[in-house]
């Protein structure tokens, strides 16, 4: 291991960004009518800003422990991946659940998708697919009553 | 007694036990649907009935949901219900590894035993134990809010100060939304989304279940190790488990009652507590977090016991120990039954018939846990990635949604999910986080409602520290925290002495 791989430089980034959020919430705190609202925020937000700055000391002191190994896979993969999922979730109130759900299966199935594509498998997953979209779509619409979105662009 | 016993055993009584444990254990299996959902949903089902067959099935679906909640612990990461938080902390590595099989089988096991010292704490300490539920004033809650934060040490995998940062993240952003205390808008960045704040469901499944979905999309390994032979239910390895652990089992058990009986403490609280209670307690060998089948005995024989633990102050005190029982409270209204201590003597039939058949329908949960258990294991096992990563994903964003029927929970539940898993790559774990986030609400009003008593009574100190119950969790925090140094200094010093 290198003594780049072993400074744990992503972790005192995160102290810095945590650092930050305690910050912004002793700022946000500042705004409050009631006292009350922030006594406990502030506290925690102090906390917060003293533990991430002992650790950001002990890392400059070459005494942190050594940065957590990262798995190796597919950047473009995850990235589709979260992609697809805030934008079926954005997409829900003007498409409707069934249409977006139908489209991010279908893309969601296609990054996740290492092996070869044959007709058979298509046909399979597709098919799968299709029977838990609607089958959550029935167990959630119908059954349980939940208001699944209908979509504001198809409505009248 | 007699007759109601004879009286839960009717066909309809354990019928309707069967069903709603099965009911309850698929709706609390899917992540997003919890326990208080299941009984909800189906509520209304129960206002034709009987009150005690009414009673029975609600008690049932509670129960099952509860348990229900281990599947997707154990096989995605994810708790199906916040009460399976724990489980997932040794379940999923054990499915990891390819003992997923075991996990469910001892998690049925697990949540059995619990279930039924819960039921029993339920049919015998009923009154006695309600007193507990009147006993715990603000100062008690914000101090075992306090001791549930202590368990950030025990589940800090690594860096401790990562571990009690994360805890304090989850803290500030259970803070998030208008404050429950006064009607100040905190920590909304201006954002219109977050006014109502995180809500702890959306939280958990992001955090924990998102992660997992990132990475499993991003390389050809298979999601969990696949079995090569036939190995059933491991029903005999599970049991060999379980009798190792029974001292764990029936402090876990006896843990989950009693938080079960504190208004709004739950399931997830119980859980943790009586996990880092067992880590505290491990034995030599034994590696908590990595797929330690004690954990999952800890995790699911607690939450179970809040079930019956819960059922103490809905039934004697009408204050519902558990947001499931706030809703089975509603229905007992609905039914003409007013819930006090007199419910005990003038509807004795009715009460003890229920607590007979709460009793009997977590017995059924073996056969019925058993049988679903392997199910989902054999199908999440055998599942394409292909099919497993959007049937899943969808699952979350439906799940989700269904919370409060809105978009926005799904947004932050795939935000949060991101930010965990840029977290957990640098080391900072999702568990203290969800700990924050979990208990950072009753910490905060506890230590406010403490605090003004305190200030309009001129004894702050006296509020805080004065009172027996506060100083009895304060000792056993200070316990908890520092009994593994001192006894780890001890057997250090008689080791050299020794020499």
């Amino acid at each position: 291991m290198s003594a780049d791989q072993k400074r744990d430089y992503g972790g005192a980034s995160m102290a810095v960004l945590l650092i930050g959020f305690g910050a912004f919430a002793i700022y946000d705190t500042t705004g409050y009518a009631d006292p009350d609202s922030a006594v406990f925020p502030r506290t925690v937000a102090m906390g917060l800003i003293a533990v991430s700055s002992v650790y950001l000391t002990v890392w400059l002191m070459g005494r942190a422990d050594a940065a957590t190994v990262w798995e190796r896979g597919s950047w473009p993969r995850r990235l589709a991946f979260v992609a697809v999922m805030l934008i079926a979730a954005f997409a829900m109130p003007w498409i409707g659940f069934v249409p977006v759900a139908l489209a991010s299966f279908g893309l969601l199935m296609m990054i996740a998708m290492f092996d070869a594509w044959t007709l058979r498998r298509a046909a399979i997953y597709i098919l799968a697919g299709l029977i838990i979209v609607f089958g959550f779509y029935g167990l959630f619409g119908w059954l349980l009553q939940v208001p699944l979105p209908r979509g504001w662009l198809f409505q009248g | 007694m007699l007759q109601s016993l004879a009286a839960a055993l009717t066909p309809v009584n354990l019928v309707l036990a069967l069903l709603g444990v099965a009911a309850g254990t698929a709706i609390g299996a899917i992540p997003g649907l919890t326990a208080t959902m299941a009984v909800a949903v189906l509520v209304p089902l129960t206002f034709t009935m009987p009150p005690e067959n009414a009673l029975i099935l609600m008690g049932a679906i509670y129960t099952g949901a509860i348990y229900g909640g281990a599947y997707a612990a154990i096989l995605l990461n994810t708790p199906g219900t916040p009460s399976a938080i724990a489980t997932t902390l040794d379940g999923f590595p054990m499915a990891k590894r390819g003992d997923g099989d075991l996990a469910m089988t001892i998690a049925c096991l697990a949540s059995v035993a619990g279930g039924i010292v819960g039921a029993l704490a339920l049919l015998t300490l009923a009154p006695p134990l309600s007193k507990v539920a009147l006993s715990f004033g603000p100062a008690e809650y914000f101090w075992l809010a306090i001791f549930g934060l202590s368990l950030i040490a025990a589940l800090s995998e690594g860096s401790l100060l990562k571990g009690l940062a994360g805890g304090a993240f989850g803290l500030l952003v259970s803070c998030v939304g208008v404050a429950e205390i006064s009607a100040d808008v905190r920590l909304t960045f201006g954002s219109h989304t977050l006014i109502s704040g995180i809500n702890v469901v959306a939280a958990l499944i992001g955090l924990f279940c998102i992660p997992v979905l990132i990475d499993l999309v991003s390389t050809p390994e298979r999601h969990l190790k696949i079995e090569t032979e036939q190995r059933g239910f491991r029903l005999g390895e599970a049991f060999a488990h379980v009798w190792r652990e029974k001292l764990t089992l029936i402090r876990s058990s006896m843990i989950g009652t009693i938080v079960g009986i504190l208004p709004g403490a739950g399931g997830s609280v119980a859980g943790l507590v009586a996990y880092s209670e067992a880590r505290r307690t491990a034995k030599p060998g034994q590696s908590f977090g990595k797929g330690e089948p004690a954990g999952v005995i800890a995790s699911e024989s607690s939450n179970n016991a809040t079930v019956g633990g819960g059922f103490i102050p809905t039934l004697v005190l009408g204050i519902p120990g558990t947001p499931p029982d706030a809703v089975i409270l509603g229905a007992l209204l609905v039914q003409g039954l007013r819930t006090g201590p007199s419910l005990f003597t003038e509807k004795a039939t009715i009460v003890y018939t229920f607590i007979w058949g709460l009793m009997f329908a977590t017995i059924l949960m073996l056969p019925v846990g058993l049988l679903l258990g392997r199910y989902a294991y054999k199908s999440i096992v055998a599942m394409p990635k292909a099919i497993l990563v959007p049937a899943v994903a969808f699952m979350t964003i439906i799940g989700t949604y269904a919370i409060n029927n809105n978009v926005s929970d799904v947004v932050i539940m795939i935000v949060l999910g991101v930010i965990g898993w840029v977290l957990g790559r640098f080391g900072y774990l999702a568990s203290p986080i969800v700990l924050g986030l979990i208990l950072g609400p009753i910490a905060e009003q506890g230590f406010v409602q403490a605090w003004t008593i305190g200030v309009a009574r001129e004894d702050l100190f006296g509020m805080f520290f004065g009172r027996p119950i506060s100083l009895g969790i304060i000792l056993f925090t200070l316990f908890s925290l520092f009994s593994p140094i001192l006894i780890e200094k001890w057997k250090r010093r008689s080791a050299l002495n020794e020499r």
